[in-house]
């Protein structure tokens, strides 16, 4: 458990001294909610509606920004087959750096996200369900991430191909994410929602564990 | 003696190449095997195997004992200091070495809190030593000790310092297998590799 620790608090301190930090995922996700009204126009009835659907796109999207860097600076500085031969279960080490990667990229953007809705004209009841929405569903953003990083790991700009492989993974959590962000606390949107979160975890580290041992050989 | 590691008949392909094959060799404890051979004969390939980082083509493997390796690239962050690299990769892998011991006999003990990527390649290397200098006794001891050019960069007093910790680790009973081209100071068996009927 102290190995387990130990990866998380490496893979934060990592990503806080990385050009950026947490600040580049946040701004970008900042600037993609800012876009929409642009785009929409200043309808506000009709903002306010694709507001929880807007949000979720929007931390999506900055999730992904972020995820190819998840295994390529371990795999290219050698730090990966240290990893694969270390007494820590590399399912664990996958949890450990879905984690770490969680709490540095998708957390300071569930912490925005009140200052950012009014972009969007949310309606101030819907606040607390959409921040339980993603406080359930985005694990499971992290968690499949990691399986398209691991499967691209050794591909050089393998990031495009991590979009295409992953996006239409996320696409349960988007439809389960948005609708339990206008619906009621314990709703069904949030029960599948919350189901899915569980099943990626209970998967996405076996299939990510088993794609980083083929792509180091 | 009993072997801590036993290798018969290993083969490796690469692609549509036959690399090696009917490699076969046995080490107990306290005993060395140098790895030779021109470029390209799979000597990298071969530490690679017996690390369980690529699939050997045929063959048996077989040891009871825990192993560390040591490849071309540092595995070390260059945003983390000296001694955060050395301290992450000792927990992760449950060592219970003096961290400071080992920065202090490989010379980098007035540094531990310089940026690991502003070291030069030799003092990388060095930082890669004492990680397995962490592993030596007790019960974190790693025994067998796959090292893939462990001399590189290093001038003459790092050289002496690896020859230094080596035959510590074979007078503890440990195992090392190292891929190199100049050799190194130890009491060793040699592997040619590309000779013994492989490649084609």
């Amino acid at each position: 458990m102290r190995a387990f620790w130990a990866l998380v608090a490496r893979d934060i301190k990592l990503a806080g001294r990385l050009g950026g930090g947490p600040f580049v995922g946040l701004g970008f996700f900042i600037i993609v909610v800012t876009m929409v009204p642009f785009g929409v126009g200043a309808d506000l009835p009709l903002l306010s509606r694709i507001g929880p659907g807007v949000l979720w796109v929007a931390v999506l999207l900055a999730t992904l920004l972020s995820l190819d860097r998840l295994f390529q600076a371990d795999f290219e500085d050698g730090s990966l087959d240290l990893f694969l031969m270390s007494p820590l279960p590399v399912e664990m080490q996958v949890l450990a750096k879905c984690l770490a990667h969680w709490i540095t990229n998708t957390v300071p953007l569930i912490i925005a996200m009140p200052a950012v809705a009014f972009l969007v004209n949310l309606e101030t009841g819907i606040m607390l369900p959409l921040i339980v929405s993603l406080l359930v569903g985005t694990p499971s953003l992290s968690l499949i991430g990691a399986l398209g990083a691991a499967l691209t790991v050794g591909v050089r700009r393998g990031g495009l191909v991590l979009s295409l492989i992953v996006l239409p993974l996320y696409v349960p959590a988007l439809i389960f994410g948005a609708a339990a962000g206008t619906g009621d606390l314990m709703g069904t949107p949030m029960l599948f929602l919350g189901a899915f979160s569980l099943a990626s975890l209970a998967l996405a580290p076996f299939a990510a564990a088993a794609a980083l041992r083929i792509s180091v050989s | 003696m009993t072997a801590l590691l036993e290798v018969s008949d290993l083969a490796c392909q690469r692609g549509t190449r036959r690399l090696f094959d009917g490699v076969s060799f046995t080490l107990g404890g306290g005993e060395a095997l140098v790895i030779t051979g021109p470029n390209g004969t799979g000597k990298s390939s071969l530490l690679r195997i017996l690390a369980g980082l690529l699939e050997e083509e045929a063959g048996e493997i077989s040891h009871d004992d825990e192993m560390l390796y040591l490849g071309h690239l540092d595995a070390l962050k260059p945003q983390m200091s000296v001694m955060e690299n050395l301290r992450f990769w000792v927990s992760l892998f449950g060592g219970t070495g003096d961290l400071d011991a080992a920065l202090e006999r490989f010379g980098l003990g007035h540094i531990p809190d310089l940026t690991a990527g502003v070291l030069s390649a030799g003092q990388r290397r060095r930082l890669t030593l004492a990680r397995f200098s962490c592993f030596l006794g007790g019960d974190s001891a790693r025994p067998i000790w796959l090292m893939d050019e462990p001399d590189s960069a290093l001038d003459d007093a790092g050289r002496a310092l690896l020859d230094d910790l080596l035959k510590e680790h074979l007078a503890r009973g440990g195992v090392v297998l190292a891929a190199t081209h100049r050799g190194l100071g130890i009491e060793a068996a040699e592997l040619r590799m590309g000779e013994l009927g492989m490649g084609s």
